[in-house]
């Protein structure tokens, strides 16, 4: 359990951690460190090399939470966010992000991060339901309040 | 266009055989630079390499005496044979054990004579030169039981266990590594303390506790 075997799970799975944070956070430098991070909670978690369904999910789920830690941290700690420096993807990544990134501070995180892996990553609702832990139906509840929240916010002059 | 999600296509990435995700990366460059993305083998960085310390297991009741650490530790070691200031990294030799020592926040070399304490935590780190087992079994009161057990397959390199933090029962902990070319149960490992050959290497150790 050293140095070899730690480069094998950097090599079968940082890019894709990297390539999840950077659709988070949109800046590059963030989103290397947050994915540095997950890396090695990844590490430590000691999960069954291989099982791509099992670590995906991790992946998933512990990056979705401590991005929407650091996006609340965020809208503490900086009146202007970091630019956008990543590639808007197929999702309207932009747009959907600015969305979360602006409600981040006022919104359950339970709903944040359904909304990260609705709208950024664009899971399905079953997949959100399997990387959350819980009911489709629970997904669904959680993206209505979100959706509710932005057209408020949007409505608010 | 209907992307499929990136989980999705990450997984597929990893290996999970999906039709949907393959027909569509056949129509969507988008996609397939995504997917080439997740897939770039990329330059191994130090910060990995420095991150490949000690991974803490999860607690498990393994015996009584010890129960499993799930925390961060710098580093101690105590070997069977040679000190070194690193880890061991080497099958040459006969095997050896580096004992890795934790005591509240702070870490010491044990000095192989003052005792433990109650809360101290160990992780042994066994370096096997060429056997294909290691096992770490509890020899208290002449009953052997079974901490850790691990097939090596040939990579000669050492073995870390789960962590183990010391209770405040009895005034020495007994354990014996064994390296062995085949698996062994209990009842065999009983039979195997003390044997050091090119089937078997018995290393032994025990650790002086402090009275509560």
């Amino acid at each position: 359990m050293g140095a070899p075997d730690i480069e094998r799970w950097y090599h079968g799975y940082f890019a894709l951690i990297r390539e999840k944070c950077r659709r988070m956070l949109g800046d590059r430098d963030e989103a290397q460190d947050l994915a540095q991070d997950t890396f090695i909670r990844l590490w430590r978690a000691q999960l069954p090399l291989g099982d791509a369904r099992t670590v995906t999910t991790w992946i998933y789920k512990t990056a979705t939470r401590l991005a929407i830690d650091r996006l609340r941290a965020r809208t503490v700690r900086e009146a202007h966010p970091p630019s956008e420096d990543v590639d808007p993807g197929p999702f309207g990544l932009v747009s959907a992000r600015r969305r979360i990134v602006g409600l981040a501070g006022s919104v359950p995180a339970d709903e944040l991060a359904a909304a990260v892996l609705d709208r950024l990553d664009g899971l399905t609702h079953a997949e959100c339901a399997e990387v959350l832990g819980v009911s489709e139906r629970t997904v669904r509840r959680l993206l209505e309040r979100f959706d509710a929240r932005v057209a408020a916010q949007e409505a608010s002059p | 266009m209907n992307h499929p999600s990136r989980l999705a296509v990450d997984r597929f990435a990893l290996g999970l055989p999906s039709p949907e995700v393959e027909a569509h990366l056949a129509a969507c460059p988008e996609c397939r630079a995504h997917l080439a993305a997740v897939g770039a083998r990329l330059p191994v960085p130090g910060w990995v390499r420095s991150s490949a310390g000690p991974r803490w297991a999860p607690r498990s009741p393994l015996v009584a005496g010890f129960v499993a650490l799930a925390a961060a530790m710098a580093v101690l070691l105590l070997r069977t044979g040679t000190t070194t200031s690193e880890p061991a990294t080497t099958a040459k030799g006969p095997p050896a054990v580096t004992i890795w020592l934790k005591r509240g926040a702070a870490v010491a070399a044990w000095d192989q004579k003052s005792p433990l304490r109650p809360g101290d935590s160990i992780r042994i780190e066994a370096a096997p030169a060429g056997f294909g087992y290691v096992t770490v079994v509890s020899t208290a009161d002449s009953a052997v039981k079974t901490l850790f057990t691990q097939a090596l397959n040939g990579s000669g390199r050492p073995v870390l266990t789960p962590a183990w933090e010391l209770d405040a029962r009895g005034t020495e902990e007994h354990l014996a590594v064994l390296f062995t070319q085949a698996p062994v149960d209990e009842a065999g490992a009983g039979a195997l303390l003390g044997r050091r050959d090119a089937e078997a290497w018995c290393l032994h150790e025990v650790l002086p506790k402090e009275s509560p």
